[in-house]
């Protein structure tokens, strides 16, 4: 289901039928509740679990895996990872599954940024160019203006001032990147980060643990040519309404019930409909 | 047929003219009631806050209630796009190129963003602090507008231009005349103004320019006749 489809679902319900446009609940807000009430179907679903199966868990609907996030240093032999958003706190690691690392894409090339310099003051000229992935490229450049251009090689012209620079580094895609994952990341809880650093360390197996919306990895290693897979408990991108969301369908009426009722509550509230400079009383 | 501005007169005439001594209506008199009347019934179908109960500001007939209505105001609902300056400033506009004597903006029907459907709302200004330093609907995400004396000020201020669906205040109607032989007036289609109101509001106006004329002329029947169509219907 498209998060924007949920969106005007339950505005219609709270306002029965079309949503008129001096509407005072929003897509955006509702929006934002959608993110809580997720949080609260993962958790119902965890409870849910622990009483019928036996067992504490959540559901594999409920995850999804965000690629490329950039692995950034924090302090000596700690990497810092930050995810699109804080995981849910249900059990002690259930709201992230998994963390693996996959070694960047480095185009090994040598590109280097050109300024190139138009001298004919009435005429436009094109700097043909081959980019740092091997493309023909041609870039205008308007009478007497400089532009700057990463470049492996490119085309004489005497019409243009062309400058070589310094190495450039290109745009690096994540699609395609098929190096292999790395084994997934052993989580440790903050009463283990306590103690962990005093005990042997666990041959070939990296540590991490996470504070609020960052995963922490702890390792020696250079990481910072890495880029991280995470998967956790998400309902989706919730900044594109467009997006899918990623809730189990048995679970949708748990995220519906609970936005319902939050707006509800705010629609049943007495609004301040006097702008006489006193505040709305309360009881 | 929509009744043209003659037919009116006439109707008027013939309401108010079973006693001949009492019930000449003068042009200039039927005007002026006429006119009086339909700013009245457009005040009605918009909505007449003294009928607003506390805590629940809605008339018992108000514009947006349903297809009805909005049928019976379409003849004044006009459409068209405002240019906003780089302060995010927007004059009303105005129909009074389209329409003859007056068109002047009266109310916002809807107001949406240049690109598309997406909606720009309203915010009083005693809402404004609050919206426009949202965090969850961020204005430049989300845009909105004030309504101020004689403009729109829109936020954020870069817009550029939107699209606004409005009412316009109804044009003026004429009986137009020129002089017979014996100096009464006879009818001149070329110097009137037609009213633009379809059968089903001409004769909410009708009725109440009756009240007016009832009231002015101290003539309760003719009152008694208005309050009794206005109220249990034609």
């Amino acid at each position: 289901m498209q998060r924007a489809a949920l969106i005007e679902q339950i505005l219609r319900q709270v306002y029965g039928g079309y949503v008129p446009d001096d509407a005072s609940i929003t897509p955006m807000l509702v929006n934002q509740y959608i993110d809580q009430g997720i949080a609260f179907a993962a958790k119902t679903n965890y409870t849910d679990n622990l009483k019928l199966e036996g067992i504490s868990f959540i559901n594999n609907a409920f995850y999804i895996t965000f690629k490329g996030l950039e692995v950034v240093k924090d302090e000596r032999n700690l990497w810092k990872v930050t995810l699109p958003q804080i995981p849910v706190g249900v059990g002690y690691s259930e709201g992230i599954s998994t963390v693996q690392l996959k070694e960047k894409i480095v185009n090994k090339t040598n590109c280097f940024t050109y300024s190139v310099y138009n001298f004919s003051d009435t005429l436009t000229r094109f700097f043909n160019y081959t980019d740092c992935s091997g493309a023909a490229q041609s870039a205008t450049v308007l009478p007497l203006a400089t532009i700057s251009v990463c470049a492996k090689s490119y085309e004489e012209n005497t019409s243009l001032s062309i400058t070589k620079g310094a190495n450039c580094t290109p745009a690096l895609s994540q699609e395609g990147n098929m190096n292999p994952l790395t084994l997934p990341c052993i989580p440790i809880t903050q009463n283990q980060k306590t103690y962990f650093q005093s005990m042997p360390h666990i041959p070939q197996q990296t540590l991490y643990y996470n504070e609020g919306e960052d995963v922490f990895i702890v390792s020696s290693l250079k990481l910072n040519d890495y880029i991280a897979s995470v998967t956790m408990v998400s309902g989706g991108n919730s900044t594109d309404l467009t997006s899918t969301l990623n809730i189990p369908p048995d679970y949708i009426p748990a995220v519906i019930q609970y936005v319902q009722q939050q707006l509800m509550i705010m629609k049943s509230r007495n609004q301040d409909l006097a702008n006489d400079g006193a505040d709305l009383q309360t009881n | 047929m929509a009744y043209n501005i003659n037919d009116v007169y006439n109707i008027v005439l013939l309401a108010v003219g079973k006693n001949n001594q009492q019930g000449y209506v003068s042009p200039a008199d039927f005007q002026n009631a006429l006119n009086q009347a339909q700013k009245s019934y457009v005040a009605y179908l918009l909505g007449n806050f003294q009928q607003y109960q506390p805590g629940r500001p809605v008339a018992r007939v108000e514009f947006g209630q349903n297809m009805v209505i909005r049928q019976r105001l379409i003849p004044i609902i006009y459409e068209t796009w405002l240019s906003i300056d780089g302060a995010g400033y927007s004059p009303y506009p105005s129909a009074s190129g389209l329409v003859p004597s007056n068109g002047d903006y009266l109310q916002t029907d809807a107001m949406w963003s240049a690109y598309g459907y997406e909606r720009i709302r309203e915010v009083q200004q005693n809402y404004f602090y609050q919206i426009q330093n949202s965090s969850i609907d961020p204005v430049a995400d989300w845009p909105v507008y004030m309504i101020k004396n004689n403009g729109f000020q829109f936020s954020p201020a870069n817009l550029g231009q939107a699209k606004i669906s409005y009412v316009i205040e109804p044009p003026d109607m004429i009986w137009g005349y020129t002089l017979d032989g014996n100096g009464l007036p006879v009818y001149n289609p070329a110097t009137s103004v037609q009213p633009v109101w379809d059968i089903a509001s001409i004769l909410e106006i009708i009725v109440r320019a009756l009240r007016i004329i009832g009231v002015n002329l101290s003539y309760n029947e003719v009152s008694n006749y208005a309050n009794q169509v206005e109220f249990q219907g034609q």
